[in-house]
């Protein structure tokens, strides 16, 4: 399985990605939507995009409304540390922003596996 | 041009003109020459023959002198004045004699004659000395008199205004004793004009004990002047009313050398807007401190987040790397629990930054009041009485229910533990009321209309100004440091602000404090009266309504009948689509909720854009703000209306949506 990470703080990105690679997953990442979407184009095997959604910023939204247009099978999770709005009904408040999923920071690494094996199952 | 000023010819002529001498001999000669001299002097004159035709002269002005003759063929020149003083209070005259008859000159003098002439040869030189020395007289007395006039006309002015005055005016001696008071004073003392009298002005102004004032006057009679000061007066039924006082110096009144004059003025009314305006403006910047708390706090819990994200992330990994056995995992694991703690304060912070935004729903707060009481009522000690007084008839409100609970909790758990020690009285009530225009005025958080208002008090310790100033910001605490994070009372705050609605606390020093929670009554079970209904504007077109909730479904369409529109509703949102699909032209508008299971109003709308570009649509949520303008456009919704659902917005959003 390959998974795209999409987080501008170096920290947060190489842990998400080092509990990914630890659990055998093929990763990649990228500091910005911009380099994502990069990214994708040269890479067609991803099957799951992980982003921060930048909250409010526009880039994060951005981002995802692209790939639901341009990469419709590909399953998003939004992570995020400005709200826990976002927490509060998973799957309704996910699909209004077009992400499947959505996981709150901080976490801890069986947060985040549970999730992505909810989404690539 | 320069005119050339005229020269008055003799600066007595003009004092000489204002008299007019009445010549009264029966001697045609020396009347004659008598009048020419003195007409040549600048006198206006007259002449009479006989008593008789002096009386037809006289007319009692008080610029008429009688030049006199004691002879005349009538009668003596006494007898003309024993009959004009009959008629005349003032006659001034100079007596006329022969030679020899000084003794009746002497008697006329004492009838009040002004000077005598007698007439010898040559005579008439001295006459016009005479007469203007009489006249110069005359106009000192004149002037003295009206002076004396003018006096007792300014005194009767000066007692008018003194009495009229809307200024309480009180007057002291040196000693500070009352000489004399208007009758605005004696209004505003409450005192009889009786009991003032000689009253020692300490009784009246107790502040005055203090040396200052004597310093004030002793500098007065320095000639100094002192400004205006405010004062309180205590009044007979010991209120204490501001004042503002200015004092003058007066010299030789009342029979004193020196006297003070007070000018009093009440100024409790500006004192009370003064007050109200410093209170109003005191609360708006305290609620501006809390917003920029939030802000902040908002801003830094989210970097935070990011930050704790690796910590708590890698101490995890490393815990589950090591074997059971190595004494490193102590260490990581209390790194873990630490993150963790942090993890929960954020959270706290972003309730009280009200960044986190669930969804509310119509709500019996009497409900949640009576669940939370319950939960607590075991950790509060036996020596608090409880006391409740919840009325279950309240309106519903909109919020969130797990903040409510919260709300509660934390009041009531602030309130006993305020009373841990010495015990007391815990009250709890719940009531409906109704915001008044001047208590939302004085309240800027609270808007007018019905609220639901929570009270929580305590008989416990209480609070200082100092310490109520800042109850309410994050991490202020007065707690021992393991009783709590100072995050429990912002945390209401935030919540309850988030709920558009107010707290205000009431708190004494020893005596307890009460917290009042205002809620909104949520206005959509609220009737709306025909004459309301026909202000609102409403329209013909078919409007399609989307929502997975029925009873929504339900109040928006009669809402929209009544305002007279064509409405159709549907359940699922692709449904709607595929009628809309059907119908592209059948519908000039699509209401639809935000959240749904299979299609969002978002998406809906968007798909609508599709169908027909500038497909009119609105979008209902609970989220309010939480919706960006870019998302917005980017699906095509025309216009938001917040839930709950009122008829006059709801009205008035269509309206924009649909003419524009």
């Amino acid at each position: 399985m390959h998974i795209l990470v999409i987080e501008d703080d170096a920290e947060v990105r190489d842990m998400v990605c080092k509990m990914l690679k630890d659990e055998e997953y093929e990763v990649v990442s990228a500091i910005n939507g911009r380099e994502g979407m990069e990214l994708l184009r040269n890479e067609s095997n991803i099957d799951l995009v992980i982003t921060d959604i930048l909250m409010p910023e526009k880039e994060g939204i951005e981002t995802i409304r692209e790939l639901k247009r341009d990469y419709p099978s590909i399953k998003i999770l939004a992570i995020s540390g400005g709200s826990r709005f976002l927490l509060h009904d998973f799957l309704r408040s996910a699909k209004l922003l077009g992400a499947d999923l959505t996981l709150s920071k901080p976490f801890v690494k069986k947060d985040l596996l549970k999730v992505v094996k909810l989404l690539l199952e | 041009m320069v005119k050339k000023q005229k020269k008055s010819v003799s600066s007595g002529n003009q004092d000489q003109a204002s008299y007019k001498i009445i010549i009264i001999d029966d001697d045609e000669s020396v009347n004659r020459l008598i009048q020419r001299t003195l007409d040549r002097e600048g006198f206006r004159t007259e002449s009479a023959r006989t008593g008789k035709e002096a009386f037809s002269k006289f007319t009692g002005r008080d610029d008429e002198i009688l030049l006199l003759d004691y002879q005349l063929p009538d009668m003596t020149g006494k007898e003309v004045l024993r009959s004009l003083s009959k008629k005349y209070q003032r006659i001034h005259f100079v007596i006329m004699t022969g030679h020899g008859d000084e003794k009746i000159a002497v008697d006329m003098m004492k009838l009040g004659a002004r000077d005598y002439i007698i007439k010898r040869p040559n005579f008439i030189y001295l006459l016009t000395p005479k007469i203007k020395r009489v006249c110069a007289e005359i106009d000192k007395e004149r002037h003295f008199m009206q002076t004396e006039e003018s006096l007792k006309e300014s005194e009767e002015k000066y007692k008018a205004s003194f009495n009229k005055s809307r200024d309480a005016i009180l007057v002291f001696s040196r000693e500070r004793r009352i000489v004399d008071v208007n009758q605005r004073f004696v209004e505003l003392s409450g005192c009889l004009e009786t009991e003032l009298e000689s009253m020692h002005l300490q009784v009246l102004f107790p502040e005055t004990a203090d040396p200052k004032t004597e310093e004030r006057l002793r500098s007065m009679l320095h000639g100094k002047e002192i400004p205006i000061f405010e004062a309180k007066l205590l009044t007979k039924n010991k209120m204490i009313i501001p004042v503002e006082i200015g004092v003058t110096m007066l010299t030789n009144c009342y029979d004193q050398e020196f006297v003070f004059q007070a000018n009093i003025r009440d100024i409790s009314r500006r004192k009370q807007a003064e007050a109200d305006k410093t209170k109003l403006e005191e609360q708006l910047r305290r609620s501006q401190k809390l917003e920029t708390i939030g802000t902040l706090a908002g801003g830094i819990a989210h970097d935070f987040n990011n930050i704790l994200t690796p910590i708590m992330g890698y101490a995890d990994m490393a815990l589950a790397d090591l074997p059971s056995t190595n004494p490193l995992r102590n260490d990581l694991e209390a790194i873990l629990n630490g993150a963790y703690r942090a993890k929960d304060l954020v959270e706290q912070i972003l309730l009280f930054s009200r960044q986190i935004e669930k969804e509310r729903k119509p709500l019996g707060l009497h409900l949640i009041v009576k669940e939370g009481l319950k939960l607590i009522r075991p950790s509060i000690p036996t020596t608090i009485d409880i006391r409740q007084r919840i009325d279950d008839s309240c309106d519903k409100i909109m919020a969130d229910p797990s903040q409510m609970h919260e709300v509660v909790v934390n009041l009531c758990t602030n309130a006993w533990q305020a009373m841990e020690e010495k015990g007391g009285t815990l009250t709890i009530e719940l009531r409906q009321v109704e915001v008044d225009a001047a208590t939302a005025k004085s309240n800027p958080n609270l808007k007018e209309g019905q609220h639901v208002r929570l009270t929580v008090s305590d008989t416990g310790t209480g609070m200082d100004d100092a310490i109520l100033e800042r109850i309410f910001e994050p991490f202020f605490t007065t707690k021992a440091v393991d009783k709590g994070t100072g995050m429990g009372l912002s945390v209401v705050h935030g919540i309850v602000r988030g709920h558009h609605g107010d707290i205000l606390v009431y708190s004494e020093p020893g005596k307890g404090t009460t917290f009042h929670v205002y809620l909104p009554v949520t206005s959509s079970e609220k009737k709306i009266s025909k004459k309301e209904l026909a202000a609102i504007q409403g329209g013909e077109e078919s409007i399609l309504v989307v929502d997975d909730e029925e009873v929504v479904l339900n109040v928006v369409q009669k809402m929209l009948k009544r305002l007279g529109y064509k409405v159709d509703i549907c359940n699922r949102s692709i449904d709607a689509l595929k009628t809309i699909r059907r119908h592209p032209e059948k519908y000039h508008l699509v209401i639809s909720d935000l959240t749904m299971p299979d299609m969002t109003g978002l998406i809906l709308s968007e798909r609508l854009q599709q169908i027909r570009p500038e497909f009119p649509t609105i979008i209902m949520t609970g989220f309010g703000e939480s919706l960006q303008e870019d998302i917005l456009h980017h699906y095509g919704v025309h216009e938001v209306t917040g839930k709950p659902i009122i008829i006059r917005e709801l009205a008035a959003v269509i309206r924009k949506v649909l003419d524009t």
